[in-house]
């Protein structure tokens, strides 16, 4: 079957056209304002302060990455538990086995201390001490 | 599907360890650590057992993704040993920098399985995930002194050009999916030498599957990071990454060149002879240069890349020939004298204060450390191919093979190369034994006997390869016979 593409075209062609109508007028039509508070960004009426360029704490990024790893992972348990009955014991021994896999990961991010938020504890890497690297040029 | 499950009880072993390495770590006390290399190399042990007692099977399983016959068997058994040694060399230069975890061996075993997996695989996706398995444990095996700058500049060298190496490898593979419509490596080679496929295409995905394990095994012109990341990497580690990497990459390209491409051999050949040429080239002639003895065990690695290059030549030259097996053979002689050397120099980092792996820190080590140098000359003989070493009669039916296949020009220059590499290694030896050094390293009074294990297992490796090969080279034929055959 032959598509009948040419609507599409022609409505393509008018967003762009009507889109680039509206820039047009209000660039030449509008007001010019050149003033301290011009550049800044936008938030609702409220007076920004402070610097953007602040340095977030590595531990944001770790926990956002533990999230999506776990998350994804909890997609295969999903697609299991939608066909259990057909799986069977084997599917069953299998998810067991994947599970597992995740509850060690779990256990080993928790007893290194990465799941702790406060200070950081680093029980495990007590003998793990950047003074290493003094010691390797000595 | 319970069968699925048992052809791969070798790679769920070593799993399994390396999940309880990861588990059992953080709950010892620093002193407790020292055993945890034996559950490593118990496991790689047991596994290699259950692997040799399969070794006369011959099925594919989890729908024609993994085949396990008797080249899968060879290099299991080669890998798993390769790590074991690995385990063996690692302990007290690890406990010495205090970086002795368990998450070192379970990196190893991880690699381990992903290597035994590029090895067994007949499938691309099967394939590219054991590879993916290997590469991400070994970029962190190479980082492994995180605080040690040389180790994370090592690491980050090694990952941005290996993902590289992959991206290639990907798109070559996706070119050979969308060509002939299937993943098995058996049914893409039927599809191309059917005929009917563009050439054009095919082309551009040889080529990028060239590029791809050119970088993986660090050949010319991709092989700038290898000499960063093995001077860089802890030395055990990097003992581990110039020989298991390499050795899992040549069971990939074997089977990718002799299954899927053999038709093509006018192709990729001309391609490879270029390509080992400048390898040989690069290797021999810029070692001479390095004073820092990793350096110069890199770029050896490089030239020995160059001449196994020349075997896959050889092999896919001439159907039937024993290019491919001289390969296997060579990659045997190849792991235990390459790992040997990078031990020693672990010996000497451990015994020695204030050792760099430099020339000026071997000089005159024959009289203070007789038993090191003594193992470090075996090694150099054997890297250098003087009989009655492994290394001589690996580069004797190397060179035998390219011969029988037509390339005698090939197999002249290869061993010019290996003439001019006599140069670096000998002089290692009469840097021991012929000068005297004023500054004397200070002796640390550390000893290890499982480094010293490891190295008299290496030793013993070198010299009955070359003096009894028959039993490996017998199934390194075998191993090919079978692989073609089915």
């Amino acid at each position: 079957m032959e598509a009948v593409l040419w609507p599409l075209l022609v409505y393509f062609a008018a967003a762009l056209a009507l889109v680039s109508a509206i820039l047009t007028l209000s660039y030449l039509l509008g007001q010019r304002h050149r003033d301290a508070e011009t550049g800044k960004p936008y938030e609702s009426g409220i007076v920004s302060t402070g610097s953007a360029r602040v340095r977030f704490d590595v531990k944001f990024y770790q926990n956002a990455m533990f999230f999506v790893i776990f998350d994804l992972e909890a997609v295969f348990i999903f697609a299991w538990a939608l066909a259990v009955r057909q799986a069977g014991w084997t599917g069953y021994a299998e998810i067991v086995i994947f599970i597992g896999v995740l509850g060690s990961a779990l256990a080993y991010l928790w007893r290194q201390g990465q799941l702790d938020w406060g200070p950081r504890r680093r029980r495990r890497l007590a003998m793990d001490i950047p003074k290493e690297n003094d010691r390797l040029r000595g | 599907m319970q069968h699925d499950a048992l052809a791969i009880v070798p790679e769920l072993m070593l799993i399994a360890t390396a999940l309880v390495l990861l588990l059992i770590d953080p709950m010892l006390p620093p002193e407790g650590r020292r055993g945890l290399s034996w559950l490593g190399i118990f496991s790689c042990i047991t596994a290699a057992i259950s692997v040799w007692l399969s070794r006369d099977e011959q099925f594919t399983t989890f729908n024609h993704g993994i085949a396990l016959d008797k080249f899968a068997v060879f290099f299991m058994i080669l890998l798993l040993g390769v790590a074991g040694l690995a385990m063996l060399l690692s302990e007290k230069h690890l406990n010495l920098r205090r970086r002795l975890l368990g998450d070192y061996y379970a990196l190893i075993l991880l690699a381990t399985v992903g290597m035994m997996v590029m090895a067994s695989a007949i499938d691309l996706a099967t394939f590219f995930v054991g590879l993916e398995l290997m590469a991400l444990s070994s970029y962190l095996l190479a980082g492994f002194f995180r605080y040690d700058e040389p180790s994370v500049e090592a690491a980050l060298k090694y990952f941005l050009t290996g993902s590289f190496a992959s991206a290639f490898l990907l798109l070559g593979m996706t070119l050979l999916y969308g060509l002939t419509g299937s993943t098995n490596f058996k049914e893409i080679g039927d599809a191309i030498n059917g005929g009917g496929v563009a050439g054009g295409v095919l082309v551009v995905a040889i080529v990028l599957l060239i590029g791809g394990f050119a970088f993986k095994v660090a050949a010319a012109p991709f092989h700038s990071w290898a000499p960063d990341v093995y001077q860089g990497a802890p030395t055990p580690a990097a003992a581990f990454l110039t020989v298991g990497p390499k050795i899992a990459a040549f069971a990939a390209i074997i089977k990718f060149f002799s299954i899927i491409l053999a038709g093509e051999h006018t192709t990729w050949v001309p391609l490879l002879i270029i390509i080992s040429l400048a390898t040989m080239l690069v290797g021999a002639t810029l070692a001479l240069l390095q004073r820092n003895l990793k350096r110069m065990l890199a770029y050896s690695s490089i030239a020995h890349v160059g001449y196994l290059l020349l075997a896959v030549i050889a092999g896919g030259q001439k159907t039937g020939s024993f290019g491919y097996s001289a390969i296997l053979f060579y990659l045997a002689a190849y792991a235990v004298m390459n790992m040997g050397a990078f031990g020693v120099l672990v010996y000497m980092a451990n015994s020695a204060k204030g050792f760099r792996d430099t020339l000026d820190d071997v000089t005159g080590i024959g009289r203070r450390y007789p038993w090191a140098a003594g193992i470090m000359t075996v090694f150099m003989l054997s890297l250098a191919g003087i009989p009655p070493t492994a290394g001589f009669l690996a580069k004797f039916y190397l060179f035998a093979a390219v011969v029988d296949s037509g390339y005698a020009w090939l197999a002249v220059i290869g061993v010019l190369f290996s003439v001019v590499s006599a140069y670096y290694y000998l002089r290692v030896i009469v840097y021991m034994y012929m000068r005297e050094s004023e500054a004397v390293l200070e002796p640390t009074g550390e000893g290890s006997w499982d480094l010293n294990l490891g190295l008299g297992l290496a030793v013993a490796g070198v010299i009955l390869i070359g003096i009894l090969p028959s039993q490996i080279l017998g199934a390194a034929q075998d191993a090919m016979v079978k692989l073609l055959g089915f």
